[in-house]
């Protein structure tokens, strides 16, 4: 289980984060919607400390980090516990697919080189990449870098895992190929946080939709409660924007 | 009349010019060496902006860009020693200076000196590379350092490698200034020469060619490597995927 209690962050004296609170329960999929610069992408990455919040409790299963005064150690604990699909992919651009999926597992896990072998190599045979393996990320389509993403993330067997946009940088005809790979590890119980746009995913997928405006959660609940029957003007304003300029796939 | 030009003699310095060889490959290469450890430890201090340390090295670099070469092979020469004496006195150690080769010396002064063109090489191909390559190692767990050294420094040593071609051909025509403090290189090899024979433009030339020919093998091999850096880059793994 996930509980964040009064994240607080600022960049340079304007806070972005305004004290948020959000537990997500395992095997959860809770997704983050909200206008750009509401600091969505900014709680996922205080999450694993890629920002260190101003203030706030982080807590993973029984690791509990307070943000304030968490040292690298804990740090390094609570990175153990999740992984993140970034929304550029971020590939190690100097490894082949299979070697960005074994690398965390041979240098973090100490896992044998075979052995994180063959775990990496399934989990692209999962992500419907077996034949890529030796393929480096820019021999890839941007599709395909973020199928290797998700696989690079869920080979560690995080506890969650934080998807930050993942695929807002896609062509619209493969944004359906990566939510079927993140459709299954829904259905395969991963815990997951997923800020997107798509709102179809989130119907679909989500345990919980969390609506996010100017650092605070304005909304929460069923991805039906907060579609059908928002209750701020500013849910309602978001929603009707968003499903006025994208066609959903219903 | 003397000739203008004394074939024979212009063949027979090769030999002698060869025997020192050596001699200034191993001053480029040790000065290398040290230079790219210096030169990395200068530019993580810069771009991490460890306090104190980040501003002693913005002093170096500037100091060692800014003052001749020449000056600072004599400072090494000269000053070292000094230091070292007074060292010596304060702390009763029994070290002979008088034993230290000069070479030493040359290491030390073009290591300080290429040192501070490296950092800045590596500083620049260090922040070339986008940030979330390492924020994609540290999200799997990986510890600053891992993702510097497996991640990031490779990725940057394909950037810098052309320009890290430039220093070292740039460093193995300086080692030239070896023989200011006579330690005997190519350079000095040729004056010594020279000065036996009074033929100083045969000699030269000789050296020159020497010198180019090195400099040419060196341009090649970073040709080479840069293609073995840059393979993850595209085109050349393609083709055997």
């Amino acid at each position: 289980m996930i509980e964040l209690t009064g994240i607080r962050k600022a960049f340079h004296h304007v806070p972005v984060l305004k004290g948020i609170d959000l537990r997500v329960g395992k095997g959860e999929v809770v997704v983050i919607l909200g206008p750009s610069g509401s600091g969505k992408s900014t709680l996922l990455r205080c999450v694993n400390f890629l920002e260190r919040a101003d203030a706030g409790i982080i807590r993973i299963g029984d690791l509990e980090v307070d943000a304030a005064k968490a040292r690298q150690p804990q740090i390094a604990q609570l990175r153990r516990r999740t992984t993140m699909v970034f929304q550029n992919y971020n590939l190690f651009r100097n490894k082949t697919a299979l070697d960005n999926v074994m690398e965390g597992l041979v240098t973090v896990r100490g896992v044998a080189r075979d052995k994180a072998r063959d775990k990496a190599a399934a989990c692209l045979e999962k992500v419907g990449l077996g034949g890529r393996l030796h393929f480096y990320p820019s021999q890839l389509s941007g599709g395909q870098q973020q199928r290797v993403g998700i696989a690079r993330a869920m080979a560690m067997d995080p506890e969650v895992i934080l998807f930050d946009e993942p695929t807002s940088s896609l062509d619209p005809e493969v944004v359906g190929g990566v939510l079927e790979v993140m459709k299954g590890l829904a259905r395969d119980g991963m815990t997951m946080i997923v800020v997107t746009h798509e709102m179809g995913f989130a119907r679909e997928v989500a345990s919980r939709v969390v609506f996010m405006d100017d650092g605070l959660i304005l909304e929460a609940g069923s991805a039906e409660e907060v579609f059908e029957r928002p209750r701020h003007d500013r849910t309602i304003q978001f929603l009707q924007r968003v499903t006025r300029t994208a066609q959903e796939p219903a | 009349m003397a000739t203008l030009f004394d074939v024979p003699f212009f063949l027979s310095t090769f030999p002698e010019l060869a025997r020192v060889l050596p001699v200034t490959l191993k001053i480029a290469a040790v000065a290398m060496l040290l230079a790219m450890i210096a030169g990395l430890a200068v530019a993580l201090c810069r771009i991490y902006r460890i306090p104190g340390l980040a501003q002693a090295a913005a002093v170096y670099v500037s100091f060692a860009r800014g003052t001749p070469l020449l000056v600072q092979i004599y400072l090494s020469y000269y000053g070292i020693p000094v230091l070292l004496e007074a060292l010596k006195a304060r702390y009763g150690w029994t070290i002979d200076l008088s034993q230290v080769p000069a070479i030493v010396y040359i290491y030390f002064a073009f290591t300080f000196n290429v040192g501070a063109y490296l950092s800045e090489t590596i500083r620049a191909a260090i922040l070339a590379i986008d940030k979330g390559q390492m924020e994609a190692a540290l999200s799997v767990g990986m510890s600053a350092w891992d993702g510097m050294k497996r991640i990031v420094l490779p990725q940057a040593l394909a950037v810098a490698l052309p320009s890290l071609g430039n220093t070292v051909i740039a460093l193995v025509k300086d080692t030239s200034l070896a023989f200011m403090i006579s330690v005997v290189e190519l350079m000095g090899e040729a004056r010594i020469q020279g000065a036996r024979t009074l033929r100083f433009f045969e000699v030269y030339i000789a050296v020159a060619l020497v010198y180019w020919a090195v400099c040419i093998i060196i341009e090649r091999a970073v040709t080479l490597l840069e293609r073995r850096v840059r393979q993850f880059e595209g085109a050349a793994a393609v083709r055997r995927a």
